[in-house]
């Protein structure tokens, strides 16, 4: 008898010989070629650059200025003027802000690489809080923060830039503060933005690749506190996202945990004597708070940062800028319509946001020189009913925060136009409802009151801070649709 | 066992290489199934409720050249392919005659790693230096037949 082989051996033979076949053969994985590698902690972008050239020059070309006219509402870093008092654009700003650095001299911003430059060249009231101001510019501020502690935060503006080395005291934000050196995975490196995300239970060492490239925006694209001691002095940098959720960090919850709380007060409003919290550009905060891109999972880089084909690789576009001044190629992947209609559709969003940012504007600054006509009284020796005036106060508070948020916000109502619509509106109807208090506070105190009330908008606009700034009527940004000059006709506006 | 020493086995191993043989004269013989079922036509021809994505397909512009199964079935190997070949037609035979066919035909899981799979078999070489977790279509939407502009892939 003939020994028989068992038919399973058969069988495996098979599936050896098979094995190989049916999963081999793949061609192998694309990978970048590394040129070179990137010791931990460097921080000269030079260094990184020879390793990513392609994405490095992107980076250096935030430098230069935009071509003019692309996006008509956001002008900063624009060809020719380049620099553009936002006090100006808007008036009521001046009035508003009065009392510190931001009513002396702000400018809309430009590109990324001007960002330390524009510190050292703004008027010295601006950075008059000091070396905090550093901490979303320098991406030196981690580690100095780290290192020096109080000092760092407290000590003089331009004390603390001189501890940068000398090379690199003009340099803004740089490859090291995204990016992981080894892996160039996208790395947070604000201790500020982790703990704020730890408030609202957002668990961030388990976020996505897209999440990530929200988040490392969010480490200064947001509205934070700098909380004070009782000389004024800065002790800690925060974000007030305390009873907000991941995608719902509201302009009511910011509201809720600033308004009341003595240490987070960083200013005096001249024209109300208020002490005040302020807010900053909160583009995070706004773009998540379901806007309609946001729910489609976008993240801040998709539009501000597309990928682009650079040679053979694509690549995102680290040459960060708006859009509009940018073809709108981050808005054609999705959007087949042509440029000049993306682009109508845009503006004529940031229009509306403009009308009812002045709407707001005017309405809350309206309410500000009622308070001080109302303080003046009280100095004279009138009662003014209290009961009054404390709603009339916590009215004006709400509006006012609203309308600090609107104009921080840099996108002019893009990010979340709906949303830009809900807050102006709750702030004029806030505001004028202030108005009203007072008024009927006043007349019963006997204090008569005109039916327009003189802004004096020129005491705020002329001769401001060290360079003595004037009103700039030629940047001003009017109601488009004149609207306003119902509510505050031009006589009253007191240029 | 008796059985095998017999002349049934004569007849059983006999029958099967002959079907064996049959199946391959089908497939790659003059008859050319494989071949043809490799085709767009095949897939949009022979299953209407594919139609629309079919016309979707055909009215796209670059991947217009791209075949379905390029794209939906492993390309990694020829037994790869092959093998999910057999797998996906038996499956979408059985939902077909069952009559399972959900109005909006939505590509699986499994499905959706074998197309991101195929996209990096040819663009691999352009995407090393971006987000590798997101699928292609995430931003190239119109590839998604769904999107491509045919009303009726979105079955309304």
């Amino acid at each position: 008898m003939r020994r028989k082989v068992p038919a399973f051996m058969i069988l495996a033979a098979l599936v050896v010989a098979i094995l190989p076949l049916a999963l081999g053969c793949a061609p192998d994985e694309p990978e970048t070629v590394k040129t070179g590698t990137i010791p931990a902690d460097t921080v000269d972008p030079k260094v990184w650059g020879d390793v990513y050239p392609v994405q490095y020059d992107l980076w250096l070309a935030t430098a230069e200025d935009r071509p003019a006219g692309e996006s008509p509402y956001k002008r900063g870093g624009d060809e020719g003027k380049v620099l553009y008092d936002k006090l100006s654009e808007y008036p009521f700003m001046a009035l508003l802000f009065n009392g510190w650095g931001f009513g002396v001299e702000y400018n809309e911003p430009r590109g990324h690489a001007h960002m330390v430059t524009d510190q050292i060249e703004i008027d010295p009231s601006r950075v008059k809080t000091g070396g905090a101001c550093l901490t979303c510019k320098t991406p030196y501020a981690p580690s100095m923060s780290e290192e020096q502690g109080a000092s760092y935060m407290a000590d003089p503006y331009l004390d603390v830039l001189s501890r940068i080395p000398e090379e690199h005291q003009e340099l803004g934000v740089a490859c090291i503060d995204c990016h992981d050196n080894e892996t160039m995975a996208v790395k947070l490196s604000r201790p500020a933005l982790t703990s704020a995300l730890e408030d609202i239970g957002f668990d961030h060492e388990g976020a996505t690749r897209q999440e990530m490239r929200s988040l490392a925006c969010a480490q200064c694209h947001v509205t934070y506190v700098l909380q004070r001691d009782e000389e004024m002095k800065p002790v800690e940098l925060l974000f007030p996202w305390q009873g907000s959720s991941e995608g719902a960090i509201t302009i009511e919850n910011i509201i809720e945990v600033i308004k009341d709380e003595p240490s987070y007060y960083e200013w005096k409003q001249g024209v109300t004597g208020f002490k005040l919290a302020f807010i900053r550009h909160p583009e995070y905060e706004f773009f998540t708070a379901n806007s309609v891109h946001a729910i489609a999972g976008l993240s801040c880089a998709d539009c501000h940062m597309p990928y682009t084909r650079v040679g053979s690789a694509k690549v995102s576009d680290h040459d960060i800028t708006s859009p509009l001044k940018n073809e709108m190629e981050a808005c054609r992947q999705c959007h087949p319509s042509s440029i000049e209609d993306l682009k109508e559709q845009v503006v004529a969003i940031q229009e509306r946001t403009l009308s009812l940012t002045n709407r707001a504007g005017y309405a809350t600054a309206v309410s500000a020189k009622l308070f001080e006509t109302t303080h003046e009284a009280q100095e004279a020796g009138q009662q003014v009913d209290q009961a009054l005036y404390d709603q009339a106060k916590e009215l004006y508070l709400q509006a006012f925060y609203r309308t600090n948020y609107l104009g921080a916000e840099n996108s002019l109502g893009f990010h979340n136009p709906s949303e830009a619509g809900r807050i102006a509106g709750d702030a004029v109807a806030m505001a004028t409802q202030c108005q009203a208090l007072l008024r009927q506070a006043l007349t019963e105190a006997g204090v008569s009151v005109p039916a327009a009330v003189n802004l004096e908008l020129g005491t705020y606009l002329n001769d401001r801070g060290e360079k003595g700034l004037m009103f700039d009527s030629e940047v001003e940004l009017k109601d488009p649709t004149g609207v306003q000059d119902l509510l505050t006709p031009v006589e009253s506006l007191g240029y | 066992m008796a059985v095998w020493r017999s002349k049934t086995r004569t007849i059983v191993l006999g029958a099967v290489l002959g079907l064996i043989v049959l199946g391959v004269f089908l497939a790659f013989g003059p008859p050319e199934i494989f071949a043809r079922s490799e085709e767009p036509e095949f897939c949009g021809g022979a299953c209407h409720p594919m139609k629309a994505n079919y016309e979707s397909w055909f009215h796209e512009g670059p991947h217009r050249q791209v075949k379905c199964v390029d794209c939906h079935l492993p390309n990694t190997s020829t037994p790869r392919h092959l093998w999910q070949k057999g797998l996906d037609g038996v499956h979408d035979l059985w939902v077909f005659s069952t009559d399972q066919v959900p109005d909006e035909i939505e590509l699986s899981e499994r499905g959706q790693g074998v197309v991101q799979e195929n996209c990096l078999l040819c663009h691999g070489d352009m995407t090393t230096h971006i987000d590798q977790e997101r699928t292609c279509w995430d931003c190239h939407r119109i590839m998604s037949h769904g999107f491509g502009g045919s009303v009726e892939a979105k079955n309304l």
